[in-house]
C-alpha cells in the first residue's frame, strides 16, 4: 500500500539537475492541486521491516522497507524522537514550500515514527563537496530555513549528498530538522529574536557562494501567509503531541517574517573567521 | 601454540566492505586497511569494482568510485570516516598470513573477490540444498521438493533463488534451510533471511505463497533466536529438533505439494 499522498515525485525537476525519486516532491502549484496537498504529512500504512544496516544517530534510526518496496529511515518515537518530531514536520512542509531538497517525508502510526526516504548512494557533507555540488544554490537555502526554525544541528551528517549515477555528480538535500527549536515552542519563544550560531556547521560549506540565495528563499519565507504557517504548526502538534501549538505558530510567524534579518545575522557569523 | 602466539608479529588487517543490498546483505570488498606492528597503518583501494550489471545496481557502483579517493586515505582500522556514510562498513579485524608478500596477496586475493569473503568458505561446505534433502528422503517427501525458485522482479532481474519450493498448485511452500553442518550458520541464516524479505516484497500475489525457514537438528539456539527475530511476520519457522514441529513441517509439505502422479 501506497502512502496516502496524491503527489506525484516526477511532476517537478529542480534547476538543471534530474530528478530523483527519493526526493520530497516540489510544493503543488496550478490546476488540480489543493493548496493543502503540500501541508499534509503522509502517512504510511504498509509493514515496515528493519535491514540490518547500522545507522548513525541519537535516535537510533532503522533503515526499514515497505511492503511496497520503498525505502525509509525510520525514527520511532519510543526511541528518542519524542517531541522532536514537531521540527521534523515544520522542516519538512516548510522546505516543501520553499522548494528545499529534502528526502520524501511520511509518518508510521505502528509503531509511531518518522519516516525519510532512503536515498541511495549518498554520504554525508564532506570538504570535497565543496566544489562539486550541481545543486550549490539549494546550500543557501537550507541554510536559510535553518536560520529561521533555529536549527542547531546542522552537522555534515545531516547534509546529504547523494551520487546521481547517470551523471555522476553530487546533489544536496538537508535530512533532520529535529533539533530545530521549533520542537521546543517555550524555548522557542524565549529565543525569538536569537540569531542562528555556526554550531556543528562545517568550515567547509560554502556559505559566502550562496548568500543570495539565502536572502532570496528568506523573502520566500517572509511571504508565508499566516494560515500556511497555522497549518504549518497545527501538523505538527497534531502528529506530535503537543499543546503548545499557538505559542509555536506565533513565535514561527515571528521569524518568518523577519527572516531576512535573521538569515543576514546567520550569514554574518558563518563569515566569522575561525577562532 | 595458542592463537594469539600463532599471530604474534603479524600485522592486522581490515576489510572495507560497501553494502550493495542491506536487506540480502550483498557486500563487495573496496578497500583494505593495514595496521602495522609499529601502529602506522596503510589504506589499498580495491583496483577493481565490479560493474554496475554486477552489482544490480548503477547508484553503489557510481557511489563506490566517486569515494575511490577517500578510500585510498583510511587511517584506522577500528573505525572509518563517518562521509563515507553507512553503505561502508568494516569487516572483521584479520591478521596477515605469513610468509607471503602480503601486498600482492591483498591485491589478487583478498580485493579481487567480488562476493563476500566467506564464499569460498561456504563452497567447501556441503551444499545447503543437499543436506536438507536427507530430510525429507526420511520421510518419503523428497520428490515433492524441488531446488532454487526463482523470481523476476518486475525490471526482469532474477532474484537469489529460495534453497527449496513445492508446488501445491493454489498455494507455493518457498522454504529456507538452516544447517549445522555448514560453516557458517550465522552467516546461512542472514542470507535466507534476507531472500525470504525480498521475496516477500516482491511477490505480487503474497497469499498464493507460504514462506517457510527450517532449522535442522543441532544448530545453535542464538541461530533459532536470531532466525525467528530476523523473519519475524516474513515467514514461520520451523524447529526440527521438535518432534512435534518437525512432524507438523513435513505435514506443511505433503498439503503444499500436488500427490504424486504415480501415488
Amino acid at each position: 500500500m501506497r502512502a496516502d499522498s496524491t503527489r506525484s515525485s516526477t511532476a517537478w525537476k529542480p534547476t538543471n539537475v534530474p530528478a530523483q525519486n527519493w526526493l520530497a516532491p516540489p510544493p503543488a502549484i496550478g490546476l488540480g492541486c489543493s493548496v493543502l496537498d503540500d501541508l499534509i504529512v503522509p502517512v504510511v500504512h504498509s509493514r515496515l521491516t528493519a535491514s540490518p544496516l547500522k545507522l548513525a544517530g541519537s535516535c537510533r534510526p532503522e533503515h526499514v522497507v515497505g511492503d511496497d518496496g520503498r525505502e525509509w529511515v525510520r525514527k520511532k518515537h519510543v526511541d528518542g524522537l519524542g517531541v522532536q518530531i514537531s521540527g521534523e514536520v515544520v522542516g519538512a512542509l516548510l522546505a516543501t514550500k520553499l522548494g528545499i531538497p529534502i528526502p520524501e517525508y511520511a509518518t508510521s502510526e505502528r509503531p509511531r515514527a518518522w519516516l525519510s526516504r532512503w536515498a541511495p548512494g549518498s554520504s554525508p557533507w564532506s570538504e570535497a563537496h565543496n566544489t562539486d555540488l550541481v545543486n550549490e544554490p539549494d546550500l543557501g537555502r537550507i541554510l536559510a530555513l535553518d536560520a529561521v526554525l533555529l536549527n542547531t544541528d546542522r552537522s555534515a551528517r545531516n547534509i546529504l549528498v547523494t551520487i546521481d549515477p547517470e551523471e555522476s555528480s553530487w546533489r544536496v538535500s538537508a535530512i533532520d530538522f529535529g533539533m530545530a527549536g521549533v520542537s521546543f515552542p517555550a524555548r522557542f519563544n524565549i529565543d525569538r529574536d536569537r540569531v542562528l550560531q555556526r554550531g556543528p556547521l562545517p568550515r567547509s560549506v560554502p556559505a559566502h557562494r550562496v548568500h543570495e540565495e539565502a536572502i532570496e528563499c528568506a523573502h520566500a519565507a517572509a511571504d508565508l501567509t499566516s494560515w500556511t504557517i497555522k497549518q504549518v504548526c497545527a501538523q505538527a502538534c497534531a502528529l506530535s503531541g503537543n499543546t503548545m501549538e499557538a505559542t509555536m505558530a506565533e513565535v514561527l510567524e515571528h521569524r518568518c517574517r523577519n527572516a531576512v534579518r535573521f538569515v543576514e545575522g546567520y550569514f554574518r557569523h558563518l563569515a566569522e573567521p575561525e577562532s | 601454540m595458542s592463537a594469539a602466539e600463532h599471530h604474534h608479529g603479524l600485522p592486522k588487517y581490515r576489510v572495507v566492505q560497501y553494502v550493495v543490498n542491506p536487506f540480502s546483505d550483498f557486500r563487495v570488498p573496496v578497500a583494505v586497511v593495514v595496521r602495522h606492528d609499529s601502529g602506522e597503518t596503510e589504506s589499498i583501494a580495491a583496483p577493481h569494482i565490479p560493474e554496475p550489471e554486477c552489482l544490480g545496481n548503477a547508484t553503489a557502483y557510481a557511489h563506490i568510485r566517486a569515494l575511490g579517493p577517500q578510500l585510498a586515505r583510511l587511517d584506522s582500522i577500528d573505525t572509518l570516516p563517518e562521509i563515507l556514510g553507512p553503505h561502508f562498513t568494516f569487516g572483521s579485524i584479520q591478521h596477515l598470513p605469513k610468509n607471503k608478500a602480503w601486498r600482492q596477496w591483498l591485491l589478487e586475493v583478498v580485493l579481487r573477490r567480488d562476493v563476500t569473503a566467506s564464499e569460498s568458505a561456504a563452497k567447501r561446505a556441503p551444499r545447503l540444498s543437499r543436506v536438507s534433502r536427507r530430510l525429507f528422503a526420511s520421510h518419503g517427501v523428497d520428490r515433492l521438493v524441488q531446488d532454487n525458485f526463482r523470481l523476476p522482479t518486475p525490471q526482469g532481474v532474477l532474484l537469489e533463488p529460495v534453497t527449496h519450493w513445492a508446488d501445491g498448485g493454489a498455494i507455493k511452500l518457498l522454504m529456507e534451510p538452516l544447517s549445522p553442518k555448514r560453516t557458517h550458520p550465522s552467516k546461512d541464516m542472514r542470507e535466507a533471511a534476507g531472500r525470504l524479505t525480498i521475496y516477500r516484497y516482491h511477490l505480487d500475489d503474497a497469499e498464493k505463497f507460504k514462506l517457510v525457514a527450517y532449522t535442522l537438528p543441532g544448530l545453535e539456539k542464538s541461530v533459532k533466536q536470531d532466525l525467528r527475530v530476523a523473519v519475524a511476520g516474513i515467514a514461520d519457522v520451523y524447529d526440527i529438533a521438535d518432534p512435534e514441529m518437525e512432524s507438523a513441517f513435513i505435514k506443511l509439505v505433503r498439503q503444499g505439494s500436488p500427490p504424486l502422479v504415480d501415488a
